[in-house]
């Protein structure tokens, strides 16, 4: 029974019953007759009239989120027919991993039914929530009717963003880019405070309100300016990374750019980003809320498809940094070239971070002796040149890993 | 464990759905029930209950089908024995239960081997329990195992409708209850497989919303119901009883084969067998019948109404003889060559043309009078051995309830004298069929000539033999007579059987006094039909089903077969005059077998039945020309096809409403929605995010030869919206060119589509 198709197998049983019943005159074949057009074409008919008078909307609260964060939709259907719709089925198609739920409501005569859908996000990334489907059919399942309407949203994944309170940027290896307990007579943006005056003092120094409120001349102190800009470059060489799904390091590194780069844009400084996915993306220093959004959208759809070493990407990179800049680099790479190209950058005024994650630790194994040797030997050759380093594993907390203690951005 | 736990206590089918196939279970058994094929059927409800009990558990279980099938087998085999056992044969044990069905079985196999007409009803006690098991235990296993709600609506409901086809019962209740349960069923399943669908789509359904499709599917089913339960009132049609003519006699064939074994089964109203006028019957069990009104027959007098006659007499019963099917038309006479079936004396019958009106349906019995002559009416006659004798007589289709027929009949008015004068000179047809004296034993023919005694004539013999049988005080007429034990000859039992002889109905009568005349030389058989009604005095007759008999025919020649009733406590409803023993001379042989249609018919019995409906095929007996009247069946095809001109003239309005609409539209959106909608109806239509070129492309890769009228009402589409300039006229009748042009194309391929998703295999 199972090799031919349901249809074809009451397709088969009408005829028999047509032939059956109009050879014999028998009535109650002609009532099974009768009974199962009846069902047939009522139920095609009901299937039919099903999304008659119908309108349905649905609307994305939140298209742009994190990680961790609650995907909102609010749907609606107005059945404007005279007759209720037992149930009528809406539900998006969508490129999520895990979709907006759909729901089977069933709408009074002229009713309205509302409601809203959410779905917690896991992956970052760029979606399609396709044109709502709304559907409906009749009671023995034989037929259904479906339309769709409204439009196709793109709904967009921010990678997580872990709060650094503690995070303070590394410094550049010149005056002005670190804050130090001694204050500076000469001018900065930074105002430290005032003090009585002391002989030698310039006059343009001399805060005249305070020397009114004290009733004696007080001059003002200022601190150091500290490093304007911060280059993240996010290593995505495919051959650096390791883990799938949300456990995979390219996330955590991910999350690490994302957290550095709003924690840096809060502080109102530049930030500038190179990612060497498959394609080099970079985005040139710059400040305020729109870098954010380039910056998270960036971070939102980039993989670790990249094939460039981390070497030659700094080789590319480094020439674009200037003076005062602060070179922040994640990465898995255990490869020392890269370590090398680092030397030259205090020299250049350049400060330099990295974060480098234990590709071992993703993979979920334990690691062997080569790979514990490759991940000691690149440390210390970071230390060898006096290259600040935070190691992460997988499974730490980020925010104490790279220096800042908090909590996940829920 | 704790899987099987819920896999046991929670069933994808639910435990709602068994009761629903117990109930369709019990519709099925109380249908069975109902036809009464047996006496005692009450078994048939528990072994329904316990197959589908056991049919669920075993579908239920995480066990493979090489195991739970044969344990099914066994258990339904071991159901079957016990309660069929302890029906048939309370007073036994257990064991001895075991062992007297093994015993009726042994014997019910060699009688059918020897005889062709086994007696014990045990076998088929036994046949239709285990076909009940199978079915109810499938079902329900078909349901738990495999959530195939369909299969098992479809597989009892084929045990329903073979068992409502083979019966005239009225079980329509049993019918709707079955569908009230199936449809629940359905509707309970559709319901799980939608909510089934729903979780892997992680749609969330609302708590109202299982309720609310319940309740609708009832309210719907409900309407279909009662909308085909008026439709069924008011229109049925048997327009194709034609096309099946040819296979007639393969049935008859067919049918004839199944007496022999079914015909110990009681249901008094078969279609197929075991009644009392198919071309066989076995005397045995009890005679069951009723009072329903059978015929209405208008004549002058009280009439036996013949629709078979049987020849050969088979120690358990009578059958026919096989022989040729003739299809008679209308007005033609029965038979076209000297026949022993008309008498020859014209002086000694009275013509008269009789009517019959059926008051049920009695399969495809037409009833003749004394020696028929013609029937208005298509008629099909079997000849026994192929001689021009009457074997059966019956009609192109099942005759329904308030059709009528009329037909000539010649009443035989020979007095007795004429009779006793008759001689013995028998035509070879009743030399070859009716003296057969084999298996008669000198017993019978001992007691035969011990009642004969002193009589001198084939008719002194023949009415010292009635009756003796009608009036000795030593034969009882009952309806529940002893049954002869295995092998025993009926007619000897019947007669000589000390403790439960003598005591019988009709058929027992007849055999006996068939079988003693025989071994006197008289040519005797045995018709069956209907003895004479009650008289309504308005010239009409009622024959109820209480008046289904069988009699004895005695041929004498020149006047044709002689009716004598030998069964105890009936009354003819005739009498024959003596005679003038002087001037009744023996017949002429070799007269002329056809001037009894020189005669006038005496009686006209049409104006006293209240109403006349006439077969299909009916021609007026005075003009020869077909009786146009409404008949129901014209009527009802009617109604059929007034349905279908309702149907397309609804579908025509639409088509012209849809039309309407697009008529104001601009030439270039109307065509476009002409397209939209001929290839949404062929299911391709347009989805809401595809943009006009883009699904036009689709569309020509799905009719690559017709890209250039797609591609011109694309273009057309496209330069309406978008140009802001009307469309010159030339334009728009090269877009309705284009248009026309996809017409049959799309319908085309909404029918190839259809076609696929119909055959293609649902994963």
């Amino acid at each position: 029974m199972g090799l031919i198709s349901r249809n074809l197998r009451v397709l088969f049983l009408a005829v028999a019953l047509v032939i059956a019943a109009f050879s014999t005159g028998i009535s109650f074949l002609f009532f099974l007759l009768y009974l199962s057009a009846g069902i047939g074409i009522g139920s095609w008919l009901y299937a039919r009239r099903g999304l008659r008078g119908v309108r349905a909307d649905y609307r994305v609260l939140n298209p742009r989120t994190h990680v961790g964060e609650v995907l909102q939709a609010m749907y609606r259907i107005e059945n404007h027919d005279g007759w209720p719709k037992p149930w009528i089925e809406a539900w998006n198609e969508s490129t999520l991993p895990t979709s907006l739920p759909g729901r089977v409501v069933g709408i009074s005569a002229r009713g309205t039914r509302q409601w809203m859908a959410k779905v917690t996000l896991t992956r970052r990334g760029s979606y399609r929530l396709g044109p709502l489907r709304v559907r409906t059919g009749d009671p023995f399942g034989l037929f259904s009717s479906e339309m769709s309407v409204a439009q196709a949203t793109s709904v967009v994944v921010f990678p997580e963003v872990v709060p650094l309170p503690n995070w303070r940027l590394p410094p550049s290896p010149i005056d002005g880019t670190t804050r130090v307990k001694r204050r500076y007579e000469a001018a900065t943006p930074l105002v430290a405070g005032v003090r009585p005056y002391t002989h030698g003092d310039a006059i343009n120094r001399i805060h005249w309100l305070s020397s009114a409120r004290h009733g004696e001349l007080h001059v003002k102190e200022f601190d150091l300016e500290q490093a304007a800009d911060l280059w993240i470059l996010l290593d995505l060489d495919r051959a650096v990374h390791a883990g799938i799904g949300t456990d995979a390091s390219v996330e955590t590194a991910v999350t690490i750019a994302a957290s550095i780069a709003l924690r840096t844009l809060s502080d109102n400084r530049s930030v500038a980003m190179t990612a060497s996915a498959r394609r080099l993306q970079l985005h040139q220093p710059d400040r305020g809320p729109r870098v954010e959004q380039k910056l998270l959208h960036l971070l939102a759809n980039v993989q670790a498809d990249g094939t460039n070493p981390l070497a030659e990407v700094l080789n590319a990179t480094l020439p674009r940094l200037r003076r005062g800049t602060t070179l922040c680099i994640v990465t898995g790479s255990t490869d020392r070239d890269w370590v090398r190209s680092l030397a030259t950058l205090r020299r250049r005024g350049v400060a330099a971070l990295v974060i480098l994650l234990d590709r071992a630790s993703f993979i979920g194994i334990d690691p062997d002796d080569r790979a514990r040797v490759e991940l000691a030997a690149v440390r210390h050759a970071l230390a060898e040149y006096d290259v600040e380093h935070r190691l992460v594993r997988r499974g730490d907390d980020v925010a104490a890993a790279i220096g800042g203690r908090g909590r996940a951005r829920a | 464990m704790p899987d099987l736990r819920d896999r046991l206590l929670y069933p994808r089918a639910g435990w709602l759905s068994l009761g629903l196939i117990a109930v369709m279970g019990l519709a099925l058994t109380w249908s069975i029930q109902g036809a009464a094929w047996l006496p005692r059927l009450d078994y048939l409800a528990p072994v329904a209950l316990y197959a589908v009990l056991v049919g669920a558990v075993l579908g239920v279980l995480p066990v493979s089908v090489v195991i739970t099938l044969p344990v099914g087998a066994i258990v339904g085999g071991l159901v079957v024995l016990w309660t069929v056992g302890g029906e048939y044969f309370p007073a036994l044990t257990q064991s001895g239960r075991i062992f007297a069905l093994r015993d009726e079985l042994a014997t019910w196999i060699l009688v059918f081997l020897r005889t062709g007409y086994p007696a014990e009803l045990s076998p088929y006690a036994l046949g239709l329990g285990a076909l009940m098991w199978v079915t109810a235990f499938m079902a329900a296993y078909a349901v738990y195992r495999h959530n195939r709600v369909l299969d098992a609506i479809v597989l009892l409901g084929a045990a329903l409708i073979v068992n409502m086809s083979a019966t005239y019962a009225d079980l329509f209740v049993n019918l709707l209850l079955f569908v009230a349960a199936a449809l629940l069923l359905w509707l309970r399943a559709s319901l799980v497989n939608r909510q089934e669908g729903w979780q892997r789509r992680r749609v969330n359904e609302n708590l109202e919303v299982p309720a609310a499709i319940m309740r609708s599917g009832i309210i719907f089913a409900g309407a279909s119901v009662l909308l085909a339960w008026m439709l069924t009132s008011v229109a049925v049609a048997a327009p194709l009883t034609q096309a099946w003519r040819g296979f007639d006699p393969v049935w008859s064939e067919v049918r004839d084969r199944l007496e022999g074994v079914f015909s110990t089964l009681t249901n008094p109203q078969s279609r197929i067998t075991g009644n009392s006028f198919g071309s066989s019957f076995r005397i045995t069990g009890e005679w069951v019948s009723n009072d329903e009104e059978a015929l209405l027959v208008a004549a002058t007098q009280p009439l036996y109404m013949r629709t078979v006659t049987y020849d050969l007499y088979n120690g358990q019963g009578w059958q026919q003889t096989e022989g040729p099917e003739r299809l008679v038309a209308a007005g033609d006479p029965l038979f076209a060559v000297p026949t022993p079936e008309r008498p020859t004396v014209a002086a000694a019958v009275r013509v008269e043309t009789i009517s019959v009106e059926m008051r049920q349906t009695i399969a495809r019995n037409l009833f003749t009078a004394a020696s028929p002559l013609e029937i208005y009416a298509p008629a099909i006659v079997e000849e026994s051995a192929g001689q021009p004798v009457l074997g059966q007589i019956s009609s192109v289709g099942a005759l329904a309830a308030g059709e009528a027929y009329q037909l000539s009949v010649a009443i035989s008015e020979a007095t007795e004298a004429e009779l006793e004068n008759a001689g013995t000179e028998y035509p070879e047809a009743v030399r070859a069929l009716y003296l057969d004296q084999s298996g008669i034993s000198q017993r019978v023919r001992d007691l035969a000539l011990e009642v004969t005694a002193g009589a001198e004539n084939p008719y002194q013999m023949a009415d010292a033999l009635a009756d003796y049988l009608s009036s000795d005080p030593s034969f009882t007429y009952s309806t529940t007579p002893g049954t002869p034990p295995a092998g025993e000859d009926l007619v000897e039992f019947f007669l000589f059987d000390e403790e439960r002889g003598r005591i019988g109905y009709c058929q027992h009568y007849a055999s006996a006094m068939a079988i003693m005349a025989r071994s006197l030389g008289l040519p005797a058989r045995v018709a069956a039909g209907f003895a004479p009604g009650e008289d309504l005095d308005d010239g009409t007759y009622l024959a109820r089903e209480a008046n289904a008999h069988a009699w004895v025919e005695i041929y004498f020649p020149g006047y044709g077969w002689e009716i004598f009733e030998a069964t105890k406590s009936i009354d003819p409803g005739f009498t024959r005059l003596a005679g003038d023993p002087a001037t009744a001379g023996r017949p002429v042989s070799g007269a002329d077998p056809f001037a009894l249609f020189e005669l006038e018919p005496g009686f006209e019995g049409l104006s006293n039945l209240p109403s006349f409906q006439p077969v299909p095929g009916a021609i007026d007996p005075a003009g020869g020309e077909e009786v146009v009247v409404e008949d129901a069946r014209q009527g009802n095809a009617l109604v059929i096809l007034g349905l279908v001109a309702v149907g397309g003239v609804l579908l025509l309005l639409h088509l012209r409403h849809t039309h309407r609409r697009w008529r104001l539209l601009p030439a270039g959106e109307r065509a476009w929605q002409q397209l939209a909608a001929a290839a949404g109806r062929a299911g391709v239509g347009p989805r809401p995010s595809e943009t006009i070129y883009e699904y036009a492309g689709w569309l020509e890769d799905q009719l690559p030869r017709h890209t250039e009228p797609i591609r011109t009402v694309a273009d057309g589409k496209v330069w309406q919206s978008y140009s802001g300039r009307q469309m010159t006229m030339r334009a728009a009748q090269r877009l309705e060119k284009a248009m026309a042009r996809l017409q049959v194309p799309l319908l085309w391929l909404g029918v190839r589509r259809r076609f696929r998703n119909l055959v293609r295999r649902r994963p």
